[in-house]
């Protein structure tokens, strides 16, 4: 087949199968730019090994359960690099340098699942480091207060 | 839905012409007016989604990421690399 018909080809594939897939990967990671995304890379995957896939069944089944998998993969990939993120402000003990907005109950689930699991040393010391940074927090606002009592004074001398 | 007689993904699969010819007939026929509804809405959400996307630029995106999956060429594996050296210098049994 020629490139151009190729192309014809992929384009007829993409505009039958698309759009549900579209559906399916949006259902899983909840967000339609990354389900486009998921959508590309299902097609490429289909297409990079066809061979493969054509004893496995109708194309649109295939297609469905590789946008699945890859979705659920993104997902999964998604809650590691969050979970690695989350542990490395534990120890880096800036959590409450930025307020963490809990955006959706998906955030709200992983991060109890994530406190849970935790060991209750590692709570204890998560809670402590919280306990000390509002105590510098209290002592950098008590040394900031004398400083400008001291200017106001200058100025009034 | 309590009047559903087909799932969502037998619609679609309808939708997307994946059905053998008996099933399709049997949806025609025997689709409830929830049935219908559902369909008439996936209809026009593909439709719409269809109007949005550029196929044209995500059949080449797609091309591009072909590229990226093509596999490499073979390599032995790396333990036969190591074992390929000692089965060779190994001297052969006598047969039994």
């Amino acid at each position: 087949m020629s490139a151009v018909g190729e192309g014809d080809a992929v384009a007829e594939l993409y505009k039958r199968h698309a759009p549900a897939l579209h559906r399916r990967c949006a259902s899983i990671v909840g967000n339609r730019d990354e389900a486009g995304d998921l959508v590309q890379e299902t097609f490429a995957r289909y297409l990079a090994s066809k061979d493969r896939w054509d004893n496995h069944g109708s194309a649109f089944a295939v297609l469905y359960r590789i946008a699945t998998n890859a979705s659920i993969d993104r997902l999964r990939r998604r809650k590691t690099a969050s979970e690695d993120e989350l542990d490395a402000e534990v120890h880096r003990g800036d959590l409450g340098s930025e307020p963490r907005r809990i955006d959706n109950l998906h955030d709200l689930a992983f991060l109890t699942r994530g406190l849970s699991r935790r060991s209750s040393p590692s709570r204890c010391s998560t809670t402590s480091m919280a306990t000390r940074r509002r105590e510098s927090r209290r002592r950098s606002t008590c040394r900031a207060a004398p400083s400008v009592r001291s200017s106001t004074g200058s100025r009034s001398t | 839905m309590a009047d559903r007689a087909f799932t969502d993904l037998e619609l679609e699969r309808f939708l997307a012409e994946d059905l053998p010819a008996a099933r399709r007939a049997e949806i025609e026929a025997k689709a409830t007016t929830a049935d219908r509804t559902r369909l008439d809405e996936l209809r026009s959400e593909n439709q719409a989604f269809l109007a949005q996307v550029d196929v044209a630029a995500e059949v080449r995106a797609i091309g591009r990421r072909m590229e990226k999956l093509a596999p490499e060429p073979r390599k032995l594996a790396t333990w036969w690399r190591w074992c390929s050296p000692v089965v060779r210098s190994r001297p052969r049994l006598p047969p039994c």
